[in-house]
């Protein structure tokens, strides 16, 4: 997996970030509402921008001018290369876990 | 910003807090749950203070300082080679004009004008420098490369003019905090001032130290500075053999050029974010 491993305990924010802001940019305050959408728990914001400094560093993504009074940030491509590999890691350890689940 | 969340954010590390500060801060005043969020604000800037030790981080922290130890060594050789130039140049000029007698004098104006190309050679150069620490911690690192060659090169015994180094470092040191401060309030003009004239007296100070402990002068002390540095008599400060120059051998040369690289690397000091 490229790079993700590396966040230690950022490592779900992070990918949940690289998740949210697949779908386009977004601002802080945003994600926070997408992942509290899609992880039922709202990050707070120093776990948040723990993990976005992260993954800026690495080039997984990329801060947009202001809008609103607001910083935007998208995926670059690097940062959605590693979200898919993350993904497909993810779906084939899944799947191996439920499969052996329901064999046991 | 309230006054937790203004106490919370200053926990983070500099860098982190000036680019993300205000980032952080809108979060937490939309917060709907702001004493778990400062909280979580609070471990975070720990945990960015306990990341910030791993070798990756120091990185840039370790090759500046050791960018500063060897600076003081760079810009001896630098002089040296120049001083070899010029005094070979006042040679060949004097040989050409049939003037003997000008061999002192040839020698101490070739080492008062070598130093000044590398100072601004020195200004110049810490002008694209971007040291990860505060520009004030710079004479330290100096300090430390010029040691030393304080010890290597000296004329006379080495505590006098390690006392005239630790003189400078304390001076230089103290010019460049308060400079620093100035530029970070946007007076960038007022800090270089107070560094190129405050540097000039703290290398006046300097050698004063080492003149009054090795010359045992007081007149001597004050005036050897200015007088090697300008390349003029030293008889005309009461120094009867003319020698103090010799003593010192480089190290006022060394200690301008020091002092102008100092100045340079203050004025990339950032302004402050209001």
């Amino acid at each position: 997996m490229s790079g993700l491993t590396e966040f230690g305990r950022f490592s779900e924010p992070a990918l949940l970030i690289l998740v949210s802001l697949a779908e386009g940019p977004k601002h802080g305050y945003a994600m926070q509402d997408d992942i509290a959408a899609l992880a039922g728990d709202r990050p707070g914001p120093g776990t948040l921008y723990g993990a976005i400094r992260r993954l800026e560093e690495q080039g997984f993504i990329q801060a947009l001018p202001e809008r609103e009074r607001r910083k935007p940030y998208q995926l670059t491509d690097s940062g959605r290369a590693a979200l898919q590999a993350e993904l497909a890691r993810m779906r084939a350890v899944s799947t191996a876990g439920l499969r052996r689940l329901a064999l046991s | 910003m309230s006054r937790a969340a203004r106490l919370v954010l200053a926990l983070y590390p500099r860098p982190v807090r000036d680019r993300y500060g205000p980032e952080i801060a809108d979060l937490l005043a939309h917060s709907r749950r702001p004493g778990r969020d400062l909280a979580d604000v609070a471990r975070s800037a720990l945990a960015e203070h306990r990341q910030a030790l791993t070798y990756t981080r120091l990185r840039p922290h370790l090759n500046a300082a050791a960018g500063l130890v060897v600076a003081p060594m760079a810009f001896a050789g630098a002089y040296l080679a120049v001083y070899t130039l010029c005094a070979s140049a006042f040679a060949a000029v004097a040989a050409i004009a049939g003037v003997s007698d000008t061999y002192q004098t040839s020698w101490r104006i070739a080492s008062a004008a070598a130093a000044l190309p590398i100072a601004a050679g020195a200004i110049w150069l810490a002008g694209h420098a971007r040291l990860p620490f505060t520009s004030a911690l710079a004479p330290t690192g100096l300090a430390v490369g010029a040691l030393p060659l304080v010890l290597l090169l000296n004329g006379t015994g080495s505590w006098p003019m390690i006392a005239a180094l630790g003189c400078w470092w304390a001076a230089t040191g103290a010019l460049s905090t308060v400079a620093v401060g100035l530029v970070r309030r946007g007076r960038r003009r007022r800090a270089v001032l107070t560094l190129a004239l405050g540097g000039v007296l703290a290398c006046v100070l300097a050698f004063a130290v080492y003149g009054s402990s090795a010359l045992g002068s007081a007149s001597v002390a004050l005036g050897v500075y200015p007088v090697t540095a300008l390349g003029m008599d030293p008889r005309i400060i009461g120094d009867p053999a003319g020698n103090v120059a010799d003593k010192m051998t480089i190290m006022p040369a060394l200690l301008t050029i020091c002092t102008a690289y100092a100045l340079g690397l203050v004025t990339t000091a950032r302004r402050a974010r209001r």
